[in-house]
């Protein structure tokens, strides 16, 4: 008994020593973290609209974000951690992007139940987008914010270049895209930026979108954590990923990080990255990219005319383990950035659109020419295909393609034993969640 | 005879010129890398900078916050060293010189802690850190390391107090001086050797750490200095300039504490190596 | 007298005791017990006997760690360690400069593993890497290799990330050779003993206890090691440089599977008792003849 009361007291000594007391005013502090430092990081995309409800909720909320730097897998690595502590910040981001750590959570009772607070403001439903309403719903309630705009993504690709290569107008079809590729290899032009590590995003997004020329494979896209990737479809579309690291990307794609990636494409070392328009604003950052490097870079849709898009991707939640009146705070923050004004900025500066409102012809002309491209092509897409992310099982994403696409592409792995480690590894998932 | 010696000698000085090699030269060339911009690195490795480009240090110390980190790593190693001195010379004393039941079994349990790869333990430390409420503290980090410490700092203690002769005590004892103050105004100060020794080590491997500092530590204000190095890799690897600029300041701190404490760091590694 | 004696012992002895409960007893007896379990650190353990044990021994992931770990093992004893008693030798005849050789060979063991393991990273980085940049200078380009992440080259590459840098034996090793009096090679040089002779019949005989103390010391590092794959490969590519800490930090981190983790972990904690009780075997057994 005295030892443990003494080591209470040595502990309780240490920790006051360690972190000092805090001072509190009547201000509820609304605890974040934010990924800051990547080209895709939410500073970018949220910075602003947080800094205009501080201001606007002085005295009353203040959002405080503790900076993390690092991608958004960074970032969904570190709510895990904080998960298991009980010790979530308030608003989360992107955990739609991982369905499984998402399930978990839902099923533990680890988020707020929007339900309630949603249905008894109209307003906010009204701006949400009515599909993402319905999706959301579980047996539970709602746990995921209904979005207001949706960010699709496609490609980047570098005019420059391009003409350099004789190219002058962005490829329509897969054959018409291996083509481009292949001029651009002969005029001394490395086609595309890629790598394998963080699930491989910009080569699964070529990939994805090849799947989803067939109807086929846009099928086998919709399902969720399908039980196997044996399908002729996603067979041809490896094989062809497989050919891209092998022939179109730089020599250090295979074990390299997405930042390496796009750095590439900023530094006009590619012609081409396949990313959303969350990108956009580091077009025009100095410190990734050249002055005037965004008048030279322009956007399409994948060939066959595809874009990628979820609705889960980018929707937040909230976490219970802050006190009610933080949780409150988060919804009227929730509920702030679902306001017309920064739904359009929004648009305006990440390419969110929206879809419960109109976007004027003034609001595009704000944008950055590169931007405005994008919205043209989100206006005319004629495919929409879900991101593999929010619908392939943990295993796969994070164990099999960081790891075994470099085997893949140099040859020490076949197709057949790829594939079948996919299946033993949606097998492996299954057993674990049950 | 003397032409063996002379192939002897081109032996060594080959063994001699290739631990050179593979020490110094890679550390050298990073420091050399990290005054030149990103577009010299990019296009040679070998060259030497053109001009001293200190942008690199900059982005590095505004971006990763360096300043606070270093003291961050300064009071967790520094308070964890004081602490595991402190700790275990206590009990080093009582192991070496106080006779009572069950003296070798707790000493041999406490050394086990040697045998047990901290690794092994990432995730049951985490829960027990988390359940004292000391996740994200640097008073946890500071207990996880103090623990660390452990049979090391014990092994060299004990060892220091079962080589002081007896009588020293008696003397004191003789002249009134009870249990603690013999321990306090004539043991410890005996043992300084000792506590140098274990000191230095601990110091090192506290400042060095990086699985617990990554794993017990979420806020910026509680990461240490080498989590910097993991910091720079998941954000900054577009800008190697910057890269080989935190890699520098995060070297040069151990590097320095060496240059200066050169003779004693090898006699600690020894000592502790040897008996730890 | 007698009774403040004891409560200054009992106060003396209690903080060791609580940070050896806190650090050491008590996450043992966690793991141990989970190990047992299905435990996602959301919902109460629960328990489901040998089933971590007997995936953990089909999965082909924690084969391919094994070998990894015992190949380390190995190479420890075979390489690391006789670097180390070659370098002490060598610089045991204080040759011109073995002071600061001496005292360069230890700079990699004071700063971070970390920090040593990012400069290997741009060593081999396959287009402005040290390594690759040296090999087309001197002409022989048709070896430049994506090191890293190229699974005939990774283990190696990783492997070279510690298996060179035996400052630690070299170091007690030579202390132990100061020791020795130098009577002894003086004599055998009269004798007329060539150098190599003095160092296998006179020296090696006589370092065989430190030897011991330094092979246990490199295999305990080794199960250890971790920075320099996690900050390179991360196990990769397929699973040609997983080891048990990798492979556990991945189940612990990115999917909550603490129960298996566990298991890993009190596996890992087994090698390193055995490993220790082995070494320990051998070096008994020298020391008695």
């Amino acid at each position: 008994m005295k030892k443990r009361t003494l080591a209470i007291v040595l502990c309780a000594g240490m920790i006051m020593g360690m972190t000092g007391i805090s001072a509190c005013a009547d201000e509820v502090v609304i605890p974040i973290l934010m990924t800051t430092g990547t080209n895709d990081s939410m500073e970018i995309s949220d910075g602003k609209i947080i800094e205009a409800f501080n201001e606007e909720y002085a005295g009353v909320y203040r959002i405080e974000a503790e900076k993390l730097a690092g991608a958004a897998e960074d970032y969904r690595s570190k709510l895990k951690m904080l998960n298991s502590s009980e010790s979530l910040p308030s608003i989360l981001w992107s955990i739609g992007t991982e369905p499984a750590f998402l399930d978990l959570m839902i099923e533990n009772d680890r988020l707020v139940n929007l339900e309630p607070y949603m249905e008894a403001d109209e307003e906010w439903m009204q701006n949400m987008i009515p599909q993402a309403i319905e999706d959301f719903k579980t047996e539970k309630g709602t746990f995921l914010v209904p979005p207001s705009g949706i960010q699709m993504s496609g490609i980047y690709y570098n005019k420059e270049l391009f003409e350099q290569a004789g190219i002058s107008e962005f490829p329509q079809t897969w054959e018409e895209f291996f083509a481009a590729c292949d001029q651009l290899v002969e005029a001394g032009i490395t086609p595309l930026s890629l790598h394998t590590t963080e699930t491989a995003w910009c080569a699964m997004l070529f990939t994805t979108a090849y799947l989803a020329q067939t109807d086929a494979g846009l099928e086998f896209m919709q399902q969720q954590f399908p039980e196997s990737y044996d399908t002729p479809e996603f067979r041809e579309a490896v094989e062809m990923m497989v050919e891209l690291f092998r022939k179109y990307t730089t020599e250090d794609a295979v074990g390299g990080s997405y930042a390496l990636a796009s750095n590439h494409f900023f530094a006009g070392d590619t012609a081409m990255i396949a990313n959303g328009p969350w990108m956009m604003q580091s077009l025009t950052d100095t410190s990734y990219a050249e002055e005037g490097f965004e008048e030279k870079v322009g956007y399409a849709p994948y060939p066959g005319n595809a874009m990628m898009g979820s609705l889960e991707a980018f929707a937040k939640a909230v976490s219970v383990d802050q006190p009610q009146e933080v949780i409150e705070g988060a919804i009227e923050y929730l509920k702030f950035s679902s306001r017309p004004e920064y739904v359009i900025e929004q648009a305006i500066t990440n390419g969110s659109m929206p879809v419960t409102m109109e976007i004027s012809q003034e609001d595009i002309d704000q944008m950055i020419p590169t931007m405005q491209e994008y919205a043209e092509c989100a206006k005319n897409v004629e495919i929409i295909f879900p991101s593999y992310q929010n619908k392939w099982d943990p295993v796969a994403q994070n164990d099999i393609f960081g790891r075994e696409i470099p085997n893949l592409v140099n040859g020490s792995t076949t197709l057949d034993a790829f594939i079948e480690m996919l299946d033993a590894g949606a097998a492996q998932y299954r057993e674990d969640i049950e | 005879m003397k032409k063996r010696w002379k192939w002897i000698a081109l032996f060594d000085y080959a063994v001699m010129v290739f631990i050179i090699l593979i020490s110094v030269a890679p550390l050298l060339w990073i420091l050399i890398s990290s005054f030149k911009t990103n577009k010299q690195i990019l296009s040679s490795a070998f060259s030497l900078p053109d001009s001293l480009y200190l942008e690199g240090y900059a982005i590095a110390i505004e971006k990763a916050n360096i300043p606070m980190r270093f003291l961050t790593s300064v009071i967790v190693a520094g308070s964890s060293t004081v602490l595991a001195v402190l700790i275990y010379s206590l009990a080093a004393y009582v192991l070496a010189r106080v006779e009572f039941r069950g003296r070798n079994l707790l000493f041999f349990l406490l050394l086990s802690s040697m045998l047990i790869p901290s690794n092994a333990m990432v995730q049951p430390i985490y829960f027990v850190i988390r359940s004292l409420g000391l996740y994200d503290t640097k008073a946890g980090l500071i207990l996880v390391y103090t623990g660390f410490a452990m049979a090391m700092t014990l092994a060299l203690m004990r060892s220091a107090f079962l080589g002081i002769p007896r009588e020293l005590e008696e003397a004191a004892y003789l002249d009134g001086a009870g249990f603690f103050r013999a321990f306090f105004q004539i043991m410890l100060p005996v043992a300084k050797p000792a506590m140098a020794s274990s000191a230095i080590l601990a110091f090192i491997n506290s400042w060095n750490e990086f699985l617990f500092a990554m794993m017990l530590t979420s806020s910026e204000s509680n990461r240490t200095m080498p989590l910097m190095i993991k910091y720079f890799t998941s954000s900054f690897s577009f800008n190697y300039t910057s890269m080989f600029a935190a890699l520098v300041l995060c070297i040069v701190p151990t590097l320095v504490l060496y240059v200066i404490l050169q003779e004693r760091v090898a006699e600690s590694m020894i000592a502790g190596s040897v008996k730890g | 007298m007698q009774k403040t004696k004891k409560i200054w012992v009992f106060l003396f002895l209690l903080p060791a005791v609580i940070v050896f409960v806190l650090v050491y007893l008590g996450p043992m007896v966690l793991g141990a017990v989970s190990s047992f379990t299905k435990w996602n650190g959301m919902t109460p353990m629960k328990f489901i006997g040998l089933r971590n044990y007997v995936r953990i021994f089909q999965d082909p992931v924690f084969h391919a760690a094994l070998r990894h770990t015992l190949v380390w093992a190995l190479l420890a004893i075979v390489i690391h360690v006789p670097f180390g008693v070659l370098t002490a030798l060598v610089l045991k005849r204080k040759r011109k400069g073995w002071r600061f050789v001496r005292a360069a060979f230890m700079v990699p063991n004071v700063i971070s593993r970390a920090a040593i393991s990012l400069m290997f990273v741009f060593i081999y980085k396959v287009d402005v890497g040290l390594l690759n940049t040296f090999l087309r200078f001197i002409g022989l380009e048709q070896y430049c290799r994506n090191w890293l992440a190229d699974a005939d080259t990774a283990f190696l590459s990783v492997t070279n990330i510690w298996l060179w840098y035996a400052a630690l034996i070299m170091l007690i090793t030579l202390s132990e050779i100061f020791s020795i009096s130098s009577e002894i090679e003086e004599s055998a040089k009269v004798d007329g003993a060539s150098p190599l002779q003095i160092d296998f019949y006179i020296y090696l005989p006589l370092l065989k206890r430190i030897i011991g103390t330094g092979a246990i010391i490199a295999i305990t590092s080794v199960f250890k090691e971790f920075e320099s794959i996690y900050m390179t490969t991360n196990g990769g590519p397929g699973s040609s440089t997983m080891t048990i800490s990798v492979m556990m930090l991945d189940k612990i981190v990115q999917s909550n599977q603490y129960g298996y983790a566990n298991a890993l972990g009190m596996l890992l904690l087994l090698m390193g008792v055995f490993a220790m009780a082995v070494c320990n075997r051998i070096f008994s057994m020298s020391t008695s003849d």
